[in-house]
């Protein structure tokens, strides 16, 4: 059941006679919604969500440290934090989840990715800034009953997916999804001493329960899902038993535990088809428990979520409304470095989402929503989305604006700091929110859709400008060489975004391409300046094949270049702030299906093998003072091979 | 904060005390484009809430406030776009009218639909 599918219904029955594009830009919904079929996410072979985003071109991939090889997704110049992440319409990956989160769902778990940009809808909360992306898993119902899969890369990860579901009865169905994966080989490829990827082992767990009931229009889910996640970082010879908080051999182990329980129902008078009630409710903990040569942190984390949305029409279905109200509540248990700092957030959200739907042309959704948040106060979400279509929709174009706002979990958020020298500079880190402003930003756009045929040749194009306005912002100062500070905005943050694409397929060949410029800039008490590590603009091309399908059996093979725009570096300790050069990164996959049944990949994940220069700086003595690795702006790992199987039963 | 949550189930509560009945009329037509057109001309119709056309039955299934309209007054605003609904006849003006894949008195237009169905199939 997808609550928030503002398409109407009678698009469902619509005779569709050309094959569905595997990342499809929506033409009907008034928000600027992109949708990633599994068929698109087989593309990226491996492993997990953080990485299902490497042929898609709307999204930013990056590398969030020189140690731990996690990677952070961007969406019109915003970092994850500000994009709201939702599993199946539940906020996910918020909290203690925002900086690891996304490599804690392996991709074969992944049904379908929306990618909405811009300020997204009232009703899943407050928080979008740049945009909502949400993840529908796999359904027990539509599961295959066994599903196995087998990876593994040069470089030594490896993993195994083992998915079994089975239906119990007409109504009842259930899956048990398990994911394992680990890497024990140890590489320094750019020679610098430290290992390049982490020592990892993770176990992942999700149970699933789906009731459904088409004639009493019940749809009900129950998923339960735990986690227990170790990576070992830092220099070649460390071994946490014997040098842990080491003063001469510097290493880190993060240790993540995570436990979830989730709930959902859904209801519909099958006779009164337009009106319906829905019902999720969420538990989450999580815990990491890390160190960082001898810095600390450990955080628990606690959250409870609970939403109740009503959807019905005013006179007919051209009107529809969604009404319903949301309760938060998360607890955040902190240690970090000396300190001990603890938070409660409890949130009480009312919202009101009124959507006109012309039929043909013209359609919109009018949003507001009220909290109640016992460290943010009483404030109102206004957001607004707009469509009309012209000539048969050749032509349509969409504004969209609202509001958002969010408390930075600063410390979770920003804890490559702890892998370098960097002292800590806050003002009153004791104080509510360590003495932060929540964050506030309006977010503005405009996007334009033209297809276009050439002889007969069915070509997508696509403008999007965005702009992001921060009226508070919690700046994050890397400035400084051998510090970090953290301060309230003073002066301007904005984020402008402008995006071309095209795209076409024709015959066998799928083919994309996009162009982006950005204008990323924050005040800083140094004065105004480009946030740092952010591309100026970048180019991405793909081009996909698949060869017909004769006795089952098909070739699948796509190629990606992905060029990165020059990056502002901070100053260092030798070094003034300065531009990099562009670069390129080229990733490349073949697939041969044998049979319905079972198939094999293999693929190269940096072809081109570039590696960014002196990734982690202060290498060769990590406890001097100059010691920092979390300036990362290009893969520390050079080429990457890796092959896999798939069996479907 | 009261007011607030009161006002909300007010607003909750105000669809569930309309009358509803559901009714079926016979609409002539070819494929998604007439539905939509179809669709769209049954919920103009004062009094009409829901409204869904299927190509396959040439049926349209439509729950309505009987105190506020009719089927013979739905059946005459889908006519007066171009899809013959029950006995009310169509303006031949409008039915020309049409884009050529919805003109379901021409039996090349249903073939044509079909066509495509298989091919979208495949």
């Amino acid at each position: 059941m997808k609550q928030d599918s503002i398409i109407p219904q009678f698009l469902n029955e619509v005779t569709v006679s050309k094959k569905r594009q595997s990342i499809e830009k929506s033409i009907f919904s008034a928000s600027n919604t992109t949708t990633v079929s599994s068929d698109e996410l087989l593309k990226a072979a491996c492993c997990n969500l953080s990485e299902s985003f490497e042929t898609n071109p709307s999204i930013d991939v990056n590398y969030s440290d020189g140690l731990t090889g996690n990677k952070q997704i961007e969406l019109l110049g915003l970092k994850s934090p500000y994009i709201l992440f939702t599993m199946e319409n539940i906020p996910a990956f918020r909290g203690s989840n925002q900086n690891f989160g996304l490599s804690f769902v392996p991709g074969t778990w992944v049904e379908s990715i929306q990618i909405s940009k811009g300020s997204g809808t009232v009703t899943n909360g407050y928080e979008s800034i740049s945009g909502q992306i949400n993840t529908e898993l796999i359904k027990p119902q539509t599961a295959p009953s066994l599903f196995f899969n087998l990876f593994r890369s040069l470089n030594g990860r490896n993993e195994i997916n083992l998915q079994g579901s089975k239906k119990v009865n007409d109504n009842i169905s259930s899956s048990l999804f398990l994911h394992a994966n680990n890497r024990s080989q140890k590489n320094d490829k750019n020679k610098d001493g430290f290992i390049d990827f982490p020592i990892a082992k993770q176990i992942n767990l999700l149970n699933r329960w789906q009731y459904l009931n088409s004639k009493k229009g019940i749809v009900g889910f129950a998923s339960f899902r735990f986690l227990t996640d170790k990576k070992d970082i830092g220099q070649l010879n460390f071994s946490p038993n014997d040098n842990k908080f080491s003063e001469s051999i510097w290493g880190g182990e993060i240790d993540t535990e995570k436990f979830d329980f989730s709930i959902k129902t859904g209801y519909v008078n099958p006779k009164i088809p337009y009106r319906s009630f829905g019902f999720q409710s969420s538990i989450n903990y999580h815990s990491q428990d890390s160190y960082f040569g001898q810095n600390e942190y450990k955080i628990n984390y606690t959250s409870y979520f609970n939403h109740v949305v009503y959807q019905s029409i005013i006179g007919n279905t051209l009107n529809k409304f969604k009404a319903g109200l949301q309760y938060m509540y998360d607890s955040y248990d902190e240690q970090i470095l000396d300190y001990s700092i603890k938070r409660d957030e409890k949130n009480l959200g009312l919202f009101f989402e009124y959507s006109y739907d012309s039929f043909s042309n013209f359609n919109f959704i009018v949003g507001g929503r009220v909290d109640f948040h016992n460290l943010i106060g009483t404030f109102f979400t206004p957001r607004v989305h707009l469509r009309h279509a012209f000539f048969d929709n050749k032509t349509i174009i969409r504004l969209s604006a609202g509001e958002g706002r969010r408390i930075s979990s600063i410390f979770i958020e920003n804890q490559r700091f702890l892998m370098s020298k960097r002292s800590l500079i806050i003002e009153s880190i004791s104080s509510p929110l360590y003495g932060m402003k929540p964050e506030k930003a309006w977010n503005y756009g405009l996007s334009l859709v033209q297809k276009v045929y050439l002889s007969n040749q069915l070509i997508d194009l696509g403008v999007d400008f965005y702009r992001t306005e921060f009226s508070n912002r919690v700046v994050v100062d890397w400035e400084n060489p051998g510090e970090i500070s953290f301060y309230n905005l003073e002066g301007n943050s904005f984020s402008e975004n402008i995006y071309f694409s095209a795209s076409s397929s024709f015959k066998n060949i799928d083919l994309r391409f996009s162009y982006k410029m950005f204008d990323v800039q924050t005040e800083y008490k140094s004065g105004l300046k480009k946030v740092p590590l952010q591309p100026k603009n970048g180019w991405f091309a793909f081009i996909g094949y698949s060869s017909k399908i004769a006795n089952e059996k098909q070739w699948r093979g796509d190629f990606t270049l992905r060029n990165k725009g020059s990056q502002r570096l901070v100053k260092n300790f030798t070094e003034e702030s300065r531009y990099i050069q562009d670069f390129m990164l080229v990733n490349s996959q073949i697939t041969r299906q044998f049979s319905e049944k079972f198939s094999a990949y293999i693929g190269v994940e940096n072809i081109t093998d570039f590696k960014q220069k002196n990734a982690i700086l202060g290498a060769e003595n990590p406890f001097n003072y100059d010691f920092d690795s979390s300036q990362i702006y290009a893969p520390v790992f050079g080429r990457m091979i890796y092959a896999g199987l798939r069996l479907n039963l | 904060m009261k007011k607030l949550i009161l006002l909300f189930v007010l607003l909750l509560s105000y669809p569930v005390f309309s009358q509803s009945k559901t009714v079926e009329i016979d609409v002539k037509g070819v494929c998604g484009m007439c539905k939509a057109r179809i669709e769209k001309a049954a919920l103009k119709t004062k009094g009409v809430k829901y409204a869904q056309w299927s190509p396959e039955t040439q049926k349209l299934s439509a729950i309505i406030d009987s105190k506020k309209t009719n089927i013979r007054t739905i059946a005459i605003n889908i006519s007066a776009v171009g899809h013959q609904a029950s006995e009310f006849p169509v303006d031949n003006d409008v039915y020309n009218s049409l884009p050529l894949c919805c003109q379901y008195r021409d039996s090349n237009a249903k073939k044509m639909h079909k066509m495509d169905m298989k091919k979208s199939k495949n």
